[in-house]
């Protein structure tokens, strides 16, 4: 009897030890997952359920990235999200398809195509392999193993050793305690639907689009994999679009994309190849293609959204939800998209004149943190009298120094006659704070003094960045996004 | 320990299945069929010579008890000891040292410690090849010990063979046994790997530091090396534990010890109670006056060196440890050191456990060292080139290679393991009976906390092998 009540009390404890070694491992597995770019749409943020009401899932290489797209949102109010990886290994964009559907049900999904042939395939090297599960930060599931397993077969791995590491998954990326950012447990700009790094630059040299009648052979593995995501959208009753962006493409690459636009026709798929386009969409490889002669620029990328923007109303019969409740993740996704102008406006700003000129203009829409630290009134110039007067901040402030925060042009804290202060205001998940340890003639004194007597933190990052001088801290509270962070010196009135 | 800690222990439990549910009596047949799949699929070289030694154990052992004349008895007995003495040889000194069988030290052992039981009568010789080829072949044991004795396995497995499945599934044994192995496998992953890289970063290097660092490389690898023996005995005797065999403990705090005497009672108890009951009491042990006592001490200690390795190093550390025991014999003979450790205060028992680390520690750096000339190298600039400044300097203390997050992390490994330590040391209390006391609510959380610890900070991954153990290059 006695031994019986053991063994029971015992069984109950291994249960327990068993169901919480599955919620905390969980829970580890979450943050510890290699979760890719935070200035992209990802994986993980699917997960979280940021691409939920989904329209369009636009996947593939960095040609469907370069897309962009924030025009299909802007101008026709269809919510896209793009999953889209350096060189994505064409398994990889089967299970990842797999993966979306198992969180969304998109009303279209646009494959880009410009790697399914790819010849490499054949035989990876270990840095593919590497990539192949940096490049799918896949939660462990039956997808997930279903790709592993495959990976094995297809490249010979061998299990005792690359093999069960990939299955376990856990040796592969438990060593990321090392590196876990903020990003790892509050995700940062997790309403990106899309590449938020655009390419601006144009080809140095005359290029020029061409097309093939030839025919070309796809890998055996490309080949494989096409018809899988064929059958899988079949299955799931999904339409599928092939797609495949232009660029100077070498004959082979047309002759591969041929012979893809020939199984597509097989299969009822619809294929666009804008090659053939462009004299439609009026796309200029000199104005429109990138410097690599490979990707879209963001004004290229522009101009092919706006044909697929059309293209999707009219065949798919989608709905412009630019109105609708439940679509949060892509109001956000363009603001964030005109933030991140701004951020590049501010940086960009040539002169002093130019970014007190911006800060006018812009202060009323974001947190403005304002420290005048040190020797800033030795000002030789006027360079920082200058930002000050196109900022409401009080009129005693350039006299007495110290922190003003504007919030959306409104002062939310000023440090006025305290020598020594500490303030701090929460914004959605993020503190931001400001601080002076000691009264500032007191920090002029000390010779050698450390640039830490004064403070304007983020998430922990103190972005002061001239001890002498005033610093400016533009911050974005709704998006969570520093837009930008100056100091200014008083002598030079260089940032 | 074989292969990959993501294969084995899938296959350990695939077994224990297996040994559920097939008839009681083909249970040992199966650890057999395990144990010659694991040690064929590891790699070996020579993989014969492992069933051949089982099976001149088996012969020789067979053929004593036929045989009613003492001189044909003893005949088998050098015979079939020398051949098994001929293989470690030749396998240690000639061209095919690269050529040796895994564990052929560990398992050469077992095989002569059994045939001389048996010639002695301390047991019988076994009738059933089965059981013999088992013990010595047992893949918990088979690379790195415990090195254990025919009378404790065999019983044991003849006793696999008859029980019920109710027993044979004891969740309080499996459940201990699961735990010694976690508290095995935080030992090795995050304690003894993370040494390692210490260890090995300083011995490598050693002709660029000084005393300070130094100090440092040999503190590193005597933890590392306990760690990582400790750790296989834990996950060796876990594994058996789960298949209701019980397997010798080797480890009982040897860093707390003492005296060198005491150490080697916590230290490799397998090794030393073999080496006694085979080597210093057959020379004579302490039955033939202080100076044969002395000697007999000194002897035994250097075979142990040669068992340990081939290189003139090994012996110079068995050396050393014969001394060290000779110098404490004396001491103790001439009244100058109190010999129990009952009576000692805190106060002399610290001292002494300090006095008997360094000099371990000492002995280890011939152990670690790719030569002796290395060794002396490495000792001379030990003792002569200044560098205690280094421990201001941060950078370069956390540059020898663990960064300050990795050293939090192996500081909070080695508080688990020396609070382990001190229980097995003033309770005699293995990892799985204390918990026993703690209840159950502080077992789970203690448990889970080290096994979450290990999956976490272990050290594993794409280019680290951690299923390889330093006692397996023996």
């Amino acid at each position: 009897m006695i031994r019986n009540n053991q063994t029971v009390s015992r069984l109950i404890e291994l249960i327990a030890f068993i169901i919480a070694f599955i919620i905390i491992s969980t829970c580890l597995m979450n943050a510890l997952i290699v979760k890719g770019h935070s200035t992209e749409a990802r994986m993980y943020d699917v997960y979280e359920g940021y691409a939920h009401n989904t329209d369009v899932l636009f996947i593939g290489s960095s040609h469907a990235g370069h897309l962009v797209g924030r025009n299909l949102w802007r101008d026709y109010g269809i919510a896209a999200y793009t999953i889209a990886g350096n060189s994505q290994p064409v398994d990889i964009l089967y299970h990842s398809i797999v993966e979306f559907l198992k969180y969304e049900t998109p009303k279209v999904i646009m494959v880009e195509t410009a790697l399914i042939p790819d010849d490499s395939m054949e035989s990876p090297d270990t840095e593919y392999e590497g990539r192949i599960q940096n490049g799918a930060g896949f939660r462990y599931s039956s997808n997930y193993l279903q790709m592993v397993s495959e990976q094995i077969k297809n490249f010979n791995l061998p299990l005792k050793t690359e093999g069960i590491q990939l299955i376990y998954k856990w040796p592969l990326m438990h060593d990321r305690y090392k590196s876990l950012t903020k990003d790892d447990f509050v995700p940062d700009t997790p309403y990106f639907v899309s590449d938020t790094e655009p390419l601006y630059s144009v080809p140095e040299q005359e290029a020029q689009i061409v097309t093939s009648e030839e025919r070309g052979p796809i890998s055996d593995i490309g080949r494989e994999y096409l018809d899988k995501i064929i059958d899988l959208c079949q299955k799931e009753n999904v339409p599928l679009v092939l797609f495949h962006t232009p660029y100077p493409a070498p004959e082979i690459t047309l002759a591969q994309q041929n012979t893809i636009a020939d199984i597509a026709a097989e299969n009822n798929v619809p294929f666009i190849d804008f090659n053939y386009l462009v004299d439609d969409i009026g796309f200029d490889v000199q104005t429109d293609q990138a410097r690599d002669l490979n990707h879209l620029n963001l004004q290229g990328g522009e101009k092919i959204t706006d044909y697929l923007g059309k293209y999707l109303l009219n065949n798919y019969g989608l709905k412009d939800h630019r109105q609708d409740p439940g679509y949060d993740t892509w109001n956000k996704d363009l603001q964030g998209w005109q933030t991140l102008q701004v951020k590049k406006s501010f940086e960009e700003a040539g002169s002093t004149a130019d970014y007190a000129e911006l800060l006018g203009n812009q202060y009323s829409n974001y947190v403005v943190i304002m420290t005048l630290s040190g020797d800033y009134f030795s000002e030789s110039d006027g360079s920082i009298e200058s930002v000050l007067g196109k900022v409401p901040v009080p009129q005693d402030f350039q006299a007495k120094g110290g922190t003003v925060i504007l919030n959306h042009g409104n002062v939310l804290f000023y440090s006025a006659d305290n020598a020594t202060y500490a303030f701090s205001q929460k914004f959605g998940n993020a503190i931001v704070s400001v601080n002076r340890h000691i009264p500032n003639d007191e920090f002029i004194s000390q010779q050698n003094a450390e640039n830490n007597n004064d403070g304007i933190y983020i998430w922990n990052d103190n972005y002061i960045q001239n001890a002498n001088g005033l610093n400016i801290t533009i911050y974005d509270s709704d998006l969570d996004i520093v837009i930008n962070s100056i100091g200014i010196d008083p002598c030079t009135g260089e940032e | 320990m074989f292969i990959t800690y993501q294969l084995l222990f899938p296959l350990i439990l695939l077994i224990l299945l297996l040994e559920f549910i097939v008839p009681k009596k083909v249970r040992s047949i199966v650890l057999l069929a395990l144990s010659f799949f694991l040690y064929y699929i590891c790699g070996t070289a020579a993989f014969f010579i492992l069933p051949a030694v089982g099976i001149i154990s088996y012969v020789s052992t067979t053929a004593m008890n036929h045989t009613k004349t003492q001189t044909v008895k003893k005949i088998i007995l050098v015979a079939s000891i020398a051949i098994i003495v001929g293989l470690l040889l030749t396998f240690r000194y000639t061209s095919l040292k690269n050529m040796a069988p895994l564990g052929l030290s560990f398992f050469a052992l077992e095989a002569i410690s059994y045939i001389a039981d048996c010639y002695l009568g301390k047991i019988e010789a076994e009738k059933n090849p089965l059981y013999v080829i088992l013990y010595i072949a047992f893949f918990p044991t088979i690379i790195s010990g415990p090195i254990e004795r025919g009378g404790n396995l065999i019983p044991q497995f003849k006793r696999l063979d008859s029980i019920g499945r109710k027993e044979l599934f004891d969740i309080n044994r499996i459940c201990d046994s699961a735990i010694i192995i976690i508290f095995g496998m935080f030992v090795k992953l995050v304690i003894a790997d993370r040494l390692s890289s210490v260890s090995n970063h300083i011995f490598s290097e050693y002709y660029h530091y000084g005393t300070t660092v130094l100090i440092i490389g040999a503190v590193s690898f005597g933890m590392q090396l306990y760690c990582d023996f400790m750790a296989y005995s834990h996950i060796a005797l876990g594994i058996a534990g789960l298949f209701d065999i019980r397997i010798m403990d080797n480890f009982k705090a040897p860093y707390l010890s003492v005296s060198i005497t005491d150490f080697w009672r916590r230290w490799h108890i397998s090794l030393s109670s073999w080496l006694r009951d085979y080597i210093y009491i057959p020379l004579g042990g302490n039955r033939k006056g202080k100076f044969r006592k002395y000697l007999n001490t000194f002897i035994t200690f250097a075979i142990s060196g040669v068992w340990h390795g081939s290189g003139i190093s090994f012996i110079v550390w068995g050396a050393l440890h014969g001394l060290f025991n000779m110098m404490e014999n004396l001491l103790t003979d001439i009244g100058l050191m109190k010999k129990g450790k009952r009576n000692l205060p805190f106060g002399s028992r610290f001292l002494r456990a300090i006095v008997t680390f360094v000099l371990v520690d000492f002995a280890w750096i011939f152990f670690k060292a790719d030569s002796t000339k290395t060794a002396c190298s490495y000792i001379i600039q030990m003792f002569t080139v200044k560098d205690f400044w280094i421990l201001s300097d941060m950078d370069k203390l956390f540059s020898l290679g663990l960064g300050v997050q990795e050293v939090m992390i192996l500081i909070f490994g080695l508080i688990i393991l020396g609070g382990m330590d001190y229980i097995t040391y003033k309770h005699d209390l293995r990892v799985d009976s204390w918990l026993k006391i703690q209840g159950p609510l502080f077992r789970v959380v203690f448990t889970l906390a080290i096994l979450l610890y290990t999956i976490v900070f272990g050290v594993y991954g794409e280019t680290v092998d951690p299923a390889s153990f330093y006692y397996m290059s023996f």
